[in-house]
């Protein structure tokens, strides 16, 4: 069903991305927080307290950071250290900062990422008005 | 169709690693599970093939009768001020490059359609790459229905004409099984030829005074692979965003029918008792049947009944409108139970993943076990 020579060439072009990811910075930095299951219910515990914080809670970024602070105190993790926790969007859904890792591109990011709005600046394009649904959930995938 | 039983590689995980899967362990278990594989003949791949093709023709005439029928968009749970966005994107017939057929089967019986995952089914590499390797490694005098990967390079050689030398984004949430899929759909898109770089669905920048979506460099994203499903993206703070620009998406915006599992209710209607579908209504069933969400993922929010009494209820965070399934055991192979993905990538059906799991329902933890036929 398969010709052989083709996987040889596959394995070639794979491993050169592949080879690329095992050590990549997007993945040994950017911190990665898989929310549980718990009574039909996501969303992660407290290092700290224990407490079971849902997904949906305004509480939920807040753990996030001291799940990432724990992390990055055992060297697993890169983390910022400094700036907001997060924006409230124009409908008042609490949008986290954590969840942009390494990839985020600083505290304060040109246009309306710290203002909250959904437009854009003059000098810059607003993001994180995609993927605010998948972080309710644990990828977009299935 | 037999389950055998099988000694894993020495260092199985450090030789699956080598190619570029990492998560094949989960809470210390594994996800990818050599310790057994199926075997199938060369007869019942056949019939799996077929059965995948005849699905994909039903499939198509079901998006037409939609499209023909628009105010049945209600049923799917998809506001009706997408209904041209769609339309445009189908009758311009937009590319799909994948997508996954969900069966049961027993190697006897002609396979029957759970679901479709065709818009963002995962599960790729470990289906297109990780079971070949294994196959050589194990059995290579064996064959395999796996063809997915050459049959990716020619989805996107196909893409590439249009595309006129441009970039080719891919995009994903942070999370290792979706980026590990993504990359190696970019990877099979620069063996293609194309342009291809990544870009995290949250990094993706709308310029108000642009009108265009951008990288993280301003550079302005003309089309781009996400794996991220319909249902969020037309209910996100850029949705409006989504249908007003030029971005071409893929999976194509008609794809978002077929990953409904309403569309398994709309099957049923088109083509009764059809051998390869299960009966589906929106109407409640009695007795024995599985309830899903329309818009439910990795069998969450499952509800099985049989015989009147509720066998599992799975949890999760969807909620109705429902589609209700005759139930359909899946066939046992020592207490397991497989699920067929069958891929169907560039208009081909073209090879098979098999997961499984010792629960009714197939979940996101289940188990990925190889096969071979002879």
């Amino acid at each position: 069903m398969r010709a052989s020579t083709a996987v040889g060439l596959m394995l070639a072009g794979s491993m050169s991305i592949f080879g690329i990811f095992a050590t990549s910075k997007h993945h040994s930095q950017v911190e990665a927080i898989e929310p549980v299951w718990v009574n039909g219910q996501e969303g992660v515990y407290s290092p700290s307290t224990g407490a079971f914080v849902l997904t949906t809670s305004w509480d939920y970024a807040d753990v996030c950071d001291e799940i990432r602070q724990q992390r990055a105190a055992a060297g697993i993790y890169g983390s910022p250290t400094t700036g907001p926790s997060g924006y409230t969007d124009s409908t008042g859904i609490y949008h986290s900062y954590h969840y942009y890792g390494s990839s985020f591109n600083g505290w304060g990011y040109t246009g309306s990422h710290s203002t909250g709005s959904s437009s854009s600046s003059s000098f810059g394009s607003a993001r994180g008005g995609i993927g605010g649904m998948g972080h309710a959930h644990s990828g977009g995938g299935e | 169709m037999k389950r055998i039983a099988s000694t894993p590689r020495p260092d199985w995980q450090k030789t699956v690693e080598a190619q570029g899967f990492h998560f094949h362990s989960v809470d210390g278990r594994p996800y990818w599970d050599e310790s057994a594989y199926y075997q199938f003949t060369s007869a019942e791949i056949d019939v799996l093939e077929a059965a995948t093709y005849e699905l994909d023709k039903l499939c198509l005439a079901a998006v037409q009768h939609v499209q023909d029928h628009p105010d049945r968009l209600r049923d799917f749970n998809i506001p009706l001020e997408w209904l041209d966005f769609i339309a445009r994107s189908w009758e311009s017939d937009e590319v799909t490059i994948y997508g996954r057929f969900d069966l049961a089967f027993d190697g006897n019986a002609p396979p029957k359609l759970l679901e479709y995952n065709a818009d963002t089914p995962t599960g790729l590499l470990e289906a297109a790459v990780i079971q070949w390797y294994w196959l050589k490694d194990q059995h290579p005098d064996c064959d395999q229905f796996n063809s997915i990967h050459e049959q990716l390079i020619e989805a996107w050689k196909r893409y590439e004409t249009a595309m006129n030398g441009s970039m080719m984004y891919f995009s994903s949430m942070d999370n290792l099984e979706d980026f590990t899929t993504v990359s190696y759909l970019q990877d099979t898109a620069v063996q293609a030829g194309l342009n291809a770089r990544y870009i995290q669905c949250e990094d993706i920048g709308w310029h108000a005074m642009r009108g265009v979506f951008t990288d993280l460099d301003e550079n302005e994203v003309c089309q781009i692979f996400k794996l991220y499903p319909w249902e969020w993206l037309l209910r996100d703070r850029f949705a409006n965003q989504v249908m007003m620009a030029r971005t071409k998406w893929i999976e194509a915006p008609w794809k978002m029918i077929l990953s409904n599992k309403a569309i398994l209710a709309v099957l049923w209607e088109l083509f009764p008792d059809h051998p390869n579908l299960l009966r589906a209504t929106f109407d409640p069933m009695k007795d024995s049947f599985v309830r899903k969400p329309v818009l439910s993922r990795e069998g969450a929010n499952i509800l099985i009944q049989t015989g009147g009494q509720t066998v599992i209820e799975t949890p999760g965070k969807y909620q109705g409108p429902y589609v209700y399934q005759q139930y359909q055991p899946l066939p046992g192979f020592a207490g397991n139970r497989p699920v067929i993905g069958s891929w169907m990538v560039n208009g081909y059906a073209c090879g098979i993943g098999i997961r499984e799991d010792q629960s009714l329902v197939t979940g996101n933890l289940s188990r990925f076990v190889p096969h071979l036929f002879s």
